[in-house]
């Protein structure tokens, strides 16, 4: 469906000319003319208006009843008043009504000082009320879920949190039960509202009905301040405001950038900020002394890390995606530059320059918004719901409201079998039926956007795209994962994609090769994050020096590093972030570093510094002019031209020549890049085929979220109906998950949508990880 | 100690002290993998989800075969439904709940509904509720539950057993009733028409088989619908546009007019017949679908055939049971005999006819309510615009009419639009179904031409009151309707001669209070009705409507001053026209009427009651503590 170019009209709003799109609402219409018409349950992120609250009454010429302003479309010529008698009843009456059974406990509200019905109270009622019969009184608050409070007497029945359940999230957990004055915000026989965005409704609510447990009277309005920052737990890096209390992050809600986000937050985002101020946060540099971490001052740390000058040219290096542009830009100049060493990787896939480079065509790229307006959305190889919880709401949104047309190719089931057209399902490893997805999107239309997991990037891929004449977005591991990439964070590129003095090994290759003798870890851990965690512990055991940036001491940190440097928060970083879609965004600090934390880039450019490169790097702001400068196509980009909002480098002015100046276009490479396991035959001996996936919650950040416990979960091992029946297990029943003499236990999961002869189960969890497994498939057994 | 009784505890609001139990799953849509459902309810679901072109419009006959199997929306029952028809259980949830018939609470297998609005309690229908309750006890065997109006106002006061009409009853035949043993001459299925020799509608209305096709066809059924198959469309139109036929249903809209509305040329159109009459007072259509379901079949098929309609609807509410079941049997023969399906009679014309059954709930009534409710969700009213003739069931064009309406649309065809009307007056042509309760003596459906003077049908065809009582006042057109008084029983009974008056024709129903009655206690039956049925969307109706209710039972009890009917009088004010349907103008309009036109009488009431309950002056008056055990905020953990 194309994008909507709408005419402009012109209306008049109690005398004034406003100036507007033709079929906007009146009371956004009436915004532009700097009128404000008060209302409660419009939210015209939440689709179409529901009229419910009635507070948005106006008058329109013409027509002799009151209209709803949030549902009035402006039309040329049209003339409304806001102001008069009439107006003025119809507000004085409805906020009356909704007082009548308000409890008026603003003083122990949590809303009190930025609630909506407080200020519309005070703006548009009469002051007063002739309600004196008693009021309802119920018992409050309630918990609603784990991190939701609610408070029934508050509720004013707006439509707002269970419109986002059933419209936005589509869980269609959260609903209105019974009717009339008896109607109340409900879930099913007392189940809780657990969805991955259920914290959106607290956002929602126009009155303090539904409160943040973990923000319950934490602070009043008038003693915090917001700071905008981007989230960094996953590629969505959605644009979020930090509620700050005397340096301390309290809150975070959501920044509303529609090229980004839309307006949501994941529960991931909204509630692992309490990670920043957790105990278990590393927040002092520790050094590896008598076999264990101590504190140290920073002096001796960095003389320590220093130590890495001695294993020059031996040096591997892993970025964690979290990682900015700056510190990625930083990290690879320590590497090559300052260690001598050209074993670097941020990715994980194992993708040729060429492709890689072909993939990242400015003509290639789509924008998150495309997935809301293109005829077809392709989602191949990745779970949007885990790898980028805000994009499965995009994707939902345009099917529901434009009629996108949706295909899922996934070896899992998918959050959105349920909304696509084809549904695909391949065998874990493999690449889709790409023949059955072109004949889909040839059928579907002309605008297709194809929404990939970065080890779909293939040529194979890429010859879809092209045939079909799709766009692409991929969804990468890491949070930074395109930064990183561009910054020249990968074996096979340095910065700008280009072709690297010399080419260097990939992390696997670096797990394996024997001749690494020390180990950089920057906000990674391998033994959480990489697949074979038996390779990885023995690497790390045979380093002679690793060292490592982390918040939480993780297995491989906690047991291997001899020197961990405390990484910033999300809500400390200086830096710049690419978006999948090619958005440079810009991170600010929100906060002061707490204990004895210190920014990575100067952590960087010291250590340069001691092992003999000077970088001329004193703030993070000249680490950016050095990447833009190493980076051809963010040719001129500056921190002023990101603003607040960032900047896609794909569409800014002269990309073209940017782009072709460092990387000739390469044609289609006619080799299939990278090794793809083929599809193996059935297992045998009851064996099953062993899919993995990344769960949403699954980061050390939510584990010390004391708020996101009740998500971490066991291990889960999903089956089929057919396998389970054959297995003799039950849903919920404790198994074990052998390979090769390993074994794991979980809980076992049937699902209808798992293919027959096929298991999943989850990785870069805390306990009983996937990966501990080597091999393509696994035993089952009761214990 | 106030008497106006505190919402919290003992009403219809089971879960609002209730926390969720954090060591439960989320309720997702159930794995058909891990949920176990009965072959038989399955195949029943299966059943109804095939009918209709969106799954979800099987939500309310699912929840009715899963209530039937299990005696009740258990949350077992409601997981099962959800993991057939892959919705979550919150949103079965959320419909169940929403209507009166549906039960989420454990509840004997027996129900009885007693009626106690407006007309059966004129008429005693609070004794007998009574004397029913005591009746049942608590053996646990029979439910027995006050019920808004099942729109059989012409046997009150009456009650539903087991979806078994009958009435009127005795508080002494109580026991008998509970006991399953209904006397066959009160039974509803046997009573004879109060007008059996009606000019259209209900002519030979009485007959013997006339629900049958075979006697209907005899006395020249489907004969219309060969005519109409006959003509082109537009002229099927036009007889319509020129009989002036205006909505049988309560706004009085021409159907012509309403019909030109929507688009022209083949797309997915649809006819939904209104049969969800629950308007207090009225029970004309429950008649004309008992006696002559053809009819009824016939109007539908030549309106769909007009507008190029080929998918319609039957909403019929859920309480009436056997009028559906006769419906039933009428579309299975019409479509044997080739009246109803592909190719209507050899004619290009087809229509699929489905007959979709409520739960109870007033609203339904409402045309937009009724949509969202065809389309398995709660019965809430849409905003409007977009019409329903532009943007209606499942977004597509839709024409909505009453079952009455459509009726009348064989016998326009038949002796042509402008023969048609020539009947009642030039703006209210035709004849009326008009049904009569309350204070009278003959209380049933008569049809009678527009513009027959009110006073001959009060008490010319109905009697008038009994014993020689006087008519206090009267609701020209269901419960609605502002009332008037013994002073306007001259007016001609149409619409322009009665919206002058101040009031309106509505869905033609009558209901005459007399002397006997205070206005107070036909005021607080009515409130409370109004209150029970908002749908809850809007702000002005839902609190509106309670906040009247509140302020009546304060001046029952003696807690209010002659000053609190400026109040009541001010909120009617403010209720009407703010709100999103007409729902709350419905309680505003009769109830403010009654302030206006018997003010005297009300204020009287004020100082009996006052003096009942032993007040004096104005500080015994002002009211009322709060519950105090649940003032505070509790922790949540």
């Amino acid at each position: 469906m194309p994008r909507p170019h709408p005419n402009i009209i012109q209306l008049t709003i109690d005398g004034r000319e406003v100036r507007a799109a033709e079929g906007m609402m009146l009371v956004d219409a009436a915004k532009q003319g700097d009128v404000e018409i008060p209302y409660f349950c419009y939210e015209p992120k939440l689709g179409k208006p529901v009229g419910a609250c009635r507070m948005c009454l106006v008058e329109i010429e013409g027509i002799p009843k009151l209209q709803t302003s949030c549902s009035t479309p402006v039309k040329d010529g049209m003339v409304v008043h806001t102001q008069t008698d009439r107006v003025r009843a119809a507000q004085h009456a409805v906020v009356e009504f909704l007082l009548v059974n308000h409890p008026l406990d603003c003083p122990v509200c949590d809303k009190g000082g930025e609630c909506p019905l407080q200020d519309i109270t005070f703006g548009w009622g009469l002051g007063r009320s002739r309600f004196i019969e008693p009021k309802r009184h119920f018992v409050k608050p309630l918990a609603l879920s784990p991190v939701i409070a609610i408070d029934r007497e508050r509720c004013i029945l707006c439509y707002r949190c269970v419109r986002f359940s059933q419209e936005i999230a589509e869980d269609y957990q959260l609903i209105f039960a019974e009717r009339g004055a008896h109607t109340f915000v409900a879930t099913h026989d007392g189940h809780p509202y657990v969805a991955p965005f259920s914290g959106n409704i607290v956002e929602l609510c126009p009155v303090g009905a539904l409160t943040s447990q973990p923000y319950r009277f934490r602070a009043r309005p008038w003693e915090i301040e917001g700071a905008g920052g981007i989230c960094t737990l996953c590629p969505s890096q959605c644009n979020v405001e930090f509620t700050v209390r005397d340096e301390r992050v309290l809150r975070v809600l959501a920044r509303q950038h529609p090229d980004v986000d839309d307006g949501w937050l994941c529960d991931k985002g909204r509630f692992a900020y309490q990670a920043i101020h957790s105990d278990d946060r590393v927040t002092n540099p520790l050094v590896r002394d008598g076999g264990e971490l101590r504190p140290v001052s920073w002096e001796r740390a960095l003389e320590a890390a220093a130590g890495l000058a001695r294993h020059r040219g031996h040096v591997g290096a892993l970025v964690g995606g979290r990682a900015t542009n700056e510190e990625g830009f930083l990290l690879q100049r320590l590497v090559r530059e300052g260690l001598e060493s050209a074993d670097i990787d941020s990715g994980h896939a194992e993708v040729s320059p060429d492709l890689r480079r072909a993939l990242a065509d400015p003509g290639l790229q789509a924008t998150v918004s495309d997935l809301e307006f293109a005829n077809a959305v392709v989602v191949v190889g990745c779970e949007p719901l885990d790898d980028a919880p805000i994009l499965d709401l995009r994707i939902r949104k345009g099917v529901r409201r434009n009629g996108v047309k949706l295909a899922v190719a996934t070896a899992r089931p998918s959050a959105l079998d349920a909304n696509a057209s084809l549904v695909l399902r391949q065998e874990p490893g493999s690449l889709p039926d790409f023949d059955r997805l072109t004949s889909f999107t040839r059928k579907a239309g002309d605008e297709i956007v194809i929404v990939y997991g970065e080890r779909i990037a293939t040529a194979e891929l890429l010859e879809f795209a092209r045939s079909v004449g799709g766009k692409l977005l991929e969804i990468p591991s890491g949070t930074n994962g395109r930064g990183l990439r561009e910054a020249g964070c990968l074996p096979n590129a340095a910065s700008g994609l280009s072709d690297p003095r010399r080419a260097g090994r990939s992390a696997q290759a670096i797990a394996d090769a024997d001749d690494i003798h020390a180990l950089y870890l920057f906000e990674t851990d391998p033994v959480r994050d990489r697949p074979d965690r038996a390779l990885w512990e023995t690497a790390l055991h045979r380093a002679g020096l690793v060292v490592a940036h982390a918040s939480v001491l993780t297995e491989g940190i906690r047991e291997h590093a001899n020197v961990v440097f405390p990484a910033e928060s999300q809500a400390e970083k200086e830096g710049t972030l690419v978006h999948p879609d090619g958005r440079v965004q810009r991170m600010r600090a929100a906060i002061g570093h707490p204990d004895e934390v210190r920014s990575g880039w100067w952590v960087l450019s010291e250590l340069c510094k001691r092992v003999g490169l000077d970088t001329g790097v004193m703030t993070s702001g000249m680490a950016f002019a050095q990447l833009v400068e190493a980076v051809p196509f963010y040719a001129g980009l500056t921190l002023d031209e990101l603003g607040g909002r960032g900047v896609r480098w794909p569409e800014r002015d002269g990309v073209g020549d940017n782009w072709r100046q460092t990387t000739e276009i390469s044609h289609t490479p006619s080799e299939p890049s990278g090794p793809r396991p083929s599809p193996t035959d059935a297992p045998e001996n009851g064996a099953l085929r062993l899919g993995r996936y990344k769960p949403i919650w699954a980061d050390p950040q939510v584990e010390i979220s004391p708020a996101l416990h009740y998500t971490i979960a066991r291990q889960q091992l999903e089956l089929s109906p057919e396998d389970a029946a054959r297995l003799g297990v039950a849903s919920g029943e404790t198994v074990e998950i052998a390979q090769n003499g390993t074994r794991l236990s979980g809980t076992a999961q049937v699902r209808s949508g798992v293919p027959e002869g096929t298991a999943f189960l989850a990785e870069g969890i805390a306990s009983d990880s996937a990966n501990a497994l080597t091999e393509e498939t696994i035993e089952v057994r009761r214990p | 100690m106030s008497a106006v009784p505190r919402f919290g505890h003992g009403s219809r609001v089971p879960g609002w002290d209730e926390a969720v139990d954090l060591d439960k799953p989320p309720a997702t849509v159930p794995d058909p993998a891990t949920t176990e459902v009965p072959a038989e309810l399955r195949q029943a679901i299966e059943k109804a989800m095939a009918k209709y072109p969106d799954r979800h419009s099987a939500a309310i006959p699912a929840l009715h075969a899963a209530q039937d199997y299990h005696g009740y929306c258990s949350p077992e029952a409601i997981e099962q439904v959800a993991a057939v028809m892959t919705l979550t259980p919150a949103y079965l949830i959320s419909v169940a709940t929403f209507y009166d018939m549906l039960v989420t609470e454990p509840k004997p297998r027996r129900d009885v509904f007693v009626c106690t609005n407006i007309s059966c309690s004129l008429r005693g229908a609070d004794e007998l509720y009574e004397a029913m309750i005591a009746a049942a006890g608590d053996s646990g065997e029979v439910s027995v539950r006050s019920f808004e109006c099942l729109g059989a106002c012409d046997i009150a006061p009456m009650v539903s057993v087991d979806a078994e009409y009958v009435g009127p009853l005795e508080p002494e035949e109580a026991d008998r009733i509970v006991a399953g043993d209904l006397p066959a001459e009160k039974l509803l299925r046997n009573r004879k028409c109060a007008d059996p020799d009606g000019r259209l509608l209900f002519k030979d209305i009485d007959e013997q088989g006339l629900n049958t096709l075979e006697v209907y066809e005899r006395r020249g059924g489907y004969e219309s619908l060969k005519k109409a198959l006959a003509m082109p469309r537009d002229e099927v139109l036009s007889n319509i546009n020129d009989s002036g036929l205006r909505g049988r249903g309560g706004a009085g809209f021409r159907m012509g007019q309403k019909a030109s509305f929507l688009p022209h040329g083949h797309m997915a159109k649809y006819l939904v017949c209104n049969a969800d009459e629950s308007e207090p007072g009225t029970f004309k259509d429950r008649e004309l679908m008992q006696k002559s379901p053809h009819m009824l079949i016939e109007g539908i098929v030549i309106a769909a055939w007009a507008v190029e309609i080929e998918q319609a609807f039957i909403y019929i509410r859920g309480e009436y049971d056997l009028q559906a079941d006769i419906l039933e049997q009428a579309l299975a023969e019409a479509k044997n005999a080739g009246y109803l399906g592909e190719r209507i009679l050899g004619s290009e014309h087809s229509l699929k006819l489905v007959l979709h059954r409520g739960a109870g709930a007033y609203i339904c009534g409402e045309e937009t309510g009724l949509l969202d409710s065809l389309e398995g969700k709660r019965g809430n009213p849409r905003l409007k615009p977009p019409f329903p003739a532009i943007e209606g069931l499942y977004d597509g064009p839709t024409l909505i009419n009453n079952v009455e309406t459509l009726c009348t649309v064989p016998a326009i065809i038949q002796m042509g639009g402008s023969e048609y009307a020539n009947l009642g007056t030039k703006t209210s042509t035709g004849t009326k179904l008009v049904s009569v309760s309350g204070d009278v003596q003959r209380p049933g459906n008569y049809e009678v031409e527009l513009g027959t003077s009110s006073r001959e049908i009060i008490y010319g065809l109905a009697g008038g009151p009994p014993d020689g009582r006087e008519v206090k006042f009267w609701f020209p057109g269901g419960s609605s309707a502002p009332v008037l008084t013994k002073h306007d029983l001259d007016l001609a009974y149409d619409f322009d001669t009665l919206a002058k008056a101040g009031s309106m024709l509505g869905s033609g129903a009558i209901i005459v209070v007399d002397e006997s009655h205070t206005v107070l206690e036909v005021a607080y039956k009515l409130a409370k009705f109004y209150a029970h049925e908002s749908c809850g969307k809007c702000v002005p109706c839902r609190e509106g409507t309670n906040w009247t209710v509140k302020m009546l039972q304060r001046i029952a009890s003696g807690e209010a001053t002659p000053m609190d009917l400026d109040i009541m009088a001010s909120v009617q004010t403010e209720i009407i026209g703010n709100c999103l349907c007409v729902l709350g103008d419905a309680m505003a309009m009769p109830i403010g009427s009654m302030i206006e036109k018997f003010r005297g009488e009300l204020e009287a009431e004020i100082e009996a009651a006052r003096e009942r309950a032993g007040a004096g002056g104005l500080e015994h008056v002002v009211p009322v503590g709060v519950a105090d055990e649940h003032a505070g905020p509790l922790p949540i953990h």
